[in-house]
């Protein structure tokens, strides 16, 4: 069931009661859930917060609070399985989702009840309609009924069947009316496979959770300047990960812009210079820049280094022409960026924009916002997008995640800056580890090809790529840098996938699949492809995580479970 | 006399010099150490009785500095017996405001039976106290140490606890790495254990 | 922060156990056992020994058994008092109760220097105490610098402004952990680690886990 009035009937319906919010580990849903429980905080709701990371994740943390709370909330997980069918809740248990993954299950969506999906059906692409994929169960009981009474034969043929009312038969003629239904039974439960196959065959991505929930803030007139910085954290993770094509980006763009100029009139301390301003800004896709040198952050971003091969020795030349036509001297350049001449800051964002087509780099450029408070701190929300990531995936012997997302949490606080700050400096070795990977993984061409996809196996335990989102942003980059570098005329149309060994005591590792450079739309057919191949080849995959493109497996199943998915995608 | 290397006193020194070494928690009461120190002053005081009285019926003064010595000594042992046990007395009306009325049990090992007593008594002490005052009502004196700024507070929990009951009848079940809004009043003393920890 | 030692004062048991060098005037009997390198049975006129100042400070002042002496190192720092560059001094490492010991052989010192050396010094120095404990964060490390006292003001200091700190942004209001059984948790997870690795297999397969 789709609710479309959050503020009457998921806010409204809440007020007053123990609220258990289970939240999914990835930077959207942080953001969302910090906007939830603010807004919580304002009425004084009790609630309980659980991070999670996958199924098993959320199995557990139900039954712990199972029978406590009678309202759980999801963020960013559970929209895409039978939410019911999952956790077996008591009857007065009502689910809300609140989830971007797609396609959403079809269960959840029919749910007369229990399940409550938050959002607009009408933004929903074909779900299937209701008929085409639930048999009525009462028609079902009535073909037993006469099931049974045919199979008891001839002595209570008089009697037939009071409820269809249906006139009596012959025999022949009721076997023919059998095997007709049963036929088109058939036929239906065949419809309904395909339809089913053709809607859950992609997986991808809705609108951001943060940014849905921040609209709830607005209705509800609580929200404020931190709320909508959240938000927007929480959509340019959408973009920077390439959940979300740049086209719906900027459809959002328009709206968090007029709240933006809402919230900065409605202020009355934006004449003080210390006070938190947001900007809608052209920016650079360029990592963290602000915060590290020219040179690096060029280097180490996917977008650039691969239009540039800036791995190679040519690529280095290229980005020193660059620089030197937009007449940044290296000593500039290799410098902290804040730390440059104030005249070359100030024209660094044009200069770039203008040598841009030159040299071939159109899309570096995009819109987003800003945050600055006090004198000194600025950052871009790709700033906070890559800071989270990289504390999110900063799990250490004694860290655990747990301790990870409450960091990340904590993080997006601007009280909490030093945390921030240490987590810009965890981005940039993650980055600077991702490109050395790929130059790595580049000359010594370890990137192969099945004819339909590439492939890219990590032998060893990587302190970064052990974990799901340092892996998929270096597939990502292999995947771009190969197809820059390779002749092959099919590369770009190519997908791409990755693994890396998680634990070599249990010998399980983790596989992603990433979509082909030539496909714009995020959506990703892998978790649909990896579940049959699984299938095909009787390999066990653990498709624990709420991104069906991302599994484990055991690493001696890996041959065989590639194979597999070779035949497959053939 | 024996003339052993160590001085008269240094055992008893010894005693506050470990006391000291564990700057916060109580380190086990030194059964030993103490017998010793009180057998150190049972040997001085013999030793110098014997030499006063022989000192009366002779008038000799020529012991009265090594007299005058022990005596100092004698003193020493026993300011440093007293300090031992005023120090340890201290810590543990701290602990009943710290820890609460229940200590946990690896601290009250190191406790000895006198200073449990103690810890029992004081903490009676204080609760009839707490009863007393008020208005009939009562106050609890070990909550709201510093003035609340609000009547909720976020926590994060930092130790599985298992289920939490709140006055209102809601159960919580408190679990590591749990993040909960409750209100501040009933969740003051798990914070002040080390169950909870308040977030801003 | 005054200092008047009680009776149960443990800092100041520990500034009366330090030693004072003395010379023996008379011949006293059956004491020899205070010379560790004397074989009589008695102490003999003109051996220096060290006596621990809580006996010393029972003797009247100009007594007839021993003659106290300055220790050095007050005479040490009497040139850098004059010269008025103290705040380099490493005055723990010189003695860890400078003041205190200092306060205690006043009287025995015949020149009166002790008394405006002590004085002098932590004038000089308490200036300097101000400016480290407002720039040295909370986890600065205790220092070899700072006599006992001295490293309590500074403690202090650090703790205020911390304090201050903390309320300027806000954050001085949270309830924290009780001191107490902060120190006690971290016993007993330093006790649970070496039992970990006491264990054999340092990297348990469970420490390392990438789902929740």
């Amino acid at each position: 069931m789709f609710i479309q009035d959050l503020k009457n009937d998921f806010y409204g319906q809440l007020i007053g009661k123990r609220i258990l919010i289970i939240v999914n580990y990835d930077v959207d849903a942080i953001c969302a859930s910090k906007i939830l429980q603010a807004l919580f905080k304002y009425d004084h709701m009790l609630y309980t917060v659980v991070p999670i990371m996958g199924l098993t994740g959320l199995r557990r943390a139900y039954a712990e609070h199972q029978g406590d709370v009678k309202h759980v909330l999801l963020m960013n997980c559970g929209g895409c399985v039978d939410i019911v069918e999952l956790l077996q809740p008591d009857d007065e248990v009502t689910f809300y989702i609140c989830d971007a993954h797609r396609p959403l299950d079809v269960c959840n969506i029919y749910s007369d009840r229990q399940v409550c999906i938050l959002g607009d059906p009408a933004l929903e692409e074909n779900i299937p309609a209701f008929e085409t994929i639930f048999y009525d169960e009462d028609e079902e009981e009535d073909e037993q009924d006469e099931d049974r009474d045919s199979g008891e034969g001839e002595s209570d043929e008089g009697e037939g069947d009071p409820e269809t009312g249906a006139p009596k038969l012959t025999r022949m003629q009721r076997h023919e009316q059998r095997v007709m239904r049963m036929r088109a039974r058939r036929q239906w439960e065949l419809e309904r496979d395909r339809i089913m196959f053709d809607y859950t065959q992609f997986s991808y991505y809705g609108r951001s959770t943060a940014l849905m929930i921040f609209e709830l803030a607005w209705k509800l007139s609580k929200d404020n300047m931190d709320l909508l910085w959240w938000a927007i954290v929480g959509i340019s993770e959408q973009l920077l990960l390439g959940k979300i094509e740049s086209a719906a980006y900027t459809l959002e763009l328009e709206h968090i812009q007029s709240h933006v100029s809402r919230l900065t009139n409605k202020t009355n301390d934006q004449h003080t210079m210390s006070a938190a301003k947001i900007n809608f800004e052209k920016d650079l896709h360029l990592v963290l820049y602000r915060h590290w040198t020219v040179t690096e952050s060029m280097r180490y971003s996917r977008y650039a280094a691969c239009q540039l091969k800036l791995w190679t020795l040519r690529g280095e030349k290229r980005l020193h022409e660059l620089l030197v036509e937009m007449g940044l001297p290296l000593v500039h350049a290799r410098q902290m960026y804040n730390s440059m001449d104030l005249v070359l800051r100030k024209e660094f964002y044009s200069m770039v924009e203008q040598l841009a087509d030159k040299y071939d780099i159109p899309d570096i450029v995009y819109g987003t916002f800003t945050l600055s408070y006090g004198y000194r701190s600025r950052y871009a929300a790709a700033d906070y997008v890559y800071a989270l990531l990289a504390i999110l995936q900063s799990v250490k012997k004694h860290k655990t995640p747990e301790d990870c997302f409450m960091e990340a949490a904590d993080a997006l606080m601007r009280q909490h800056k030093q945390l921030l700050i240490a987590g810009i400096d965890n981005a940039k070795l993650l980055h600077a580890a991702i490109f050395r990977q790929v130059q790595s993984c580049l000359e010594a061409h370890q990137v192969h090809s099945t004819g339909s996809f590439f492939y890219y196996i990590l032998q060893e335990e990587h302190a970064f790529f052990s974990y799901p989102y340092a892996l998929a942003l270096l597939a990502k980059f292999v995947l771009h840098g190969h197809v820059a570098t390779t002749r092959a005329r099919q590369a770009p149309d190519m997908p791409l996938i990755a693994t890396c060994p998680l634990d070599a005591t249990q010998g399980m590792c983790l596989l992603v699949g990433i979509a082909p450079v030539r496909e714009d739309s995020p959506k990703n057919f892998f978790g649909k492809a990896f579940d049959q191949a699984a299938q095909k080849s009787k390999v066990s995959l653990l498709q624990d995580f709420f991104e069906p493109s991302i599994v484990q497996l055991r690493q001696s199943d890996l041959t065989r479970f590639l194979d597999a998915l070779t035949v497959l995608l053939t | 006399m024996s003339s052993s290397n160590k001085m008269f006193g240094d055992k008893a020194f010894d005693l506050l010099k470990d006391l000291k070494r564990s700057s916060q928690t109580i380190p086990a009461f030194d059964d030993d150490g103490v017998r010793q120190v009180l057998e150190e002053i049972k040997a001085i005081f013999e030793e110098n009785v014997a030499q006063a009285s022989n000192y009366n019926s002779s008038g000799d003064r020529s012991l009265w500095p090594l007299l005058n010595y022990r005596h100092a000594a004698l003193q020493r042992n026993k300011r440093c017996l007293l300090a031992y046990l005023y120090e340890r007395m201290q810590r543990i009306k701290a602990m009943r405001w710290e820890f609460g009325p229940i200590v946990p049990d690896d601290i009250k090992q190191s406790l000895c039976e006198p200073e449990v007593q103690l810890f029992n008594n004081y903490s009676k002490s204080l609760a009839s106290y707490m009863r007393s005052v008020g208005d009939g009502q009562g106050i609890d004196l070990t909550s709201n140490l510093r003035p609340p700024k609000s009547l909720y507070i976020e926590v994060r929990c930092v130790e599985d606890y298992g289920k939490f009951e709140l006055d209102d009848g809601e159960v919580v079940h408190l679990k590591k790495n749990s993040q909960h809004y409750m209100p501040r009043a009933q969740v003051e003393t798990l914070v002040r254990q080390g169950i909870l920890q308040h977030i801003a | 922060m005054n200092y008047f030692p009680s009776y149960y004062s443990i800092e100041d048991i520990f500034v009366t156990q330090e030693k004072v060098e003395c010379k023996v005037n008379t011949r006293l009997q059956r004491m020899g056992f205070l010379d560790a390198g004397s074989e009589t049975e008695d102490l003999e006129p003109g051996r220096t020994i060290n006596l621990p100042l809580w006996y010393i400070k029972e003797l009247k002042v100009n007594n007839s058994y021993f003659t106290i002496a300055v220790p050095e190192i007050y005479k040490n720092v009497h040139k850098a008092v004059c010269e008025a560059e103290t705040t380099h001094i490493e005055l723990g490492r010189l003695h860890p109760y400078f003041y205190e010991f200092g306060r205690y052989l006043t009287p025995y010192d015949r020149n009166h220097v002790i008394g405006r050396i002590i004085f002098e010094t932590l004038r000089q120095r308490v200036r300097h105490l101000l400016d480290i404990s407002k720039n040295d964060g909370d986890q600065s490390k205790p220092e070899q610098r700072l006599d006992n006292i001295e490293s309590k003001l500074h403690e202090a200091g650090v703790r205020t402004n911390t304090l201050y700190v903390n309320w300027l942004q806000l954050r001085g209001n949270n309830i924290c952990i009780s001191e107490l059984v902060q120190e006690h948790q971290k016993k007993r997870k330093r006790a649970d680690r070496s039992e970990d690795e006491g264990s054999g297999d340092g990297g348990s397969p469970s420490s390392k886990r990438i789902t929740l």
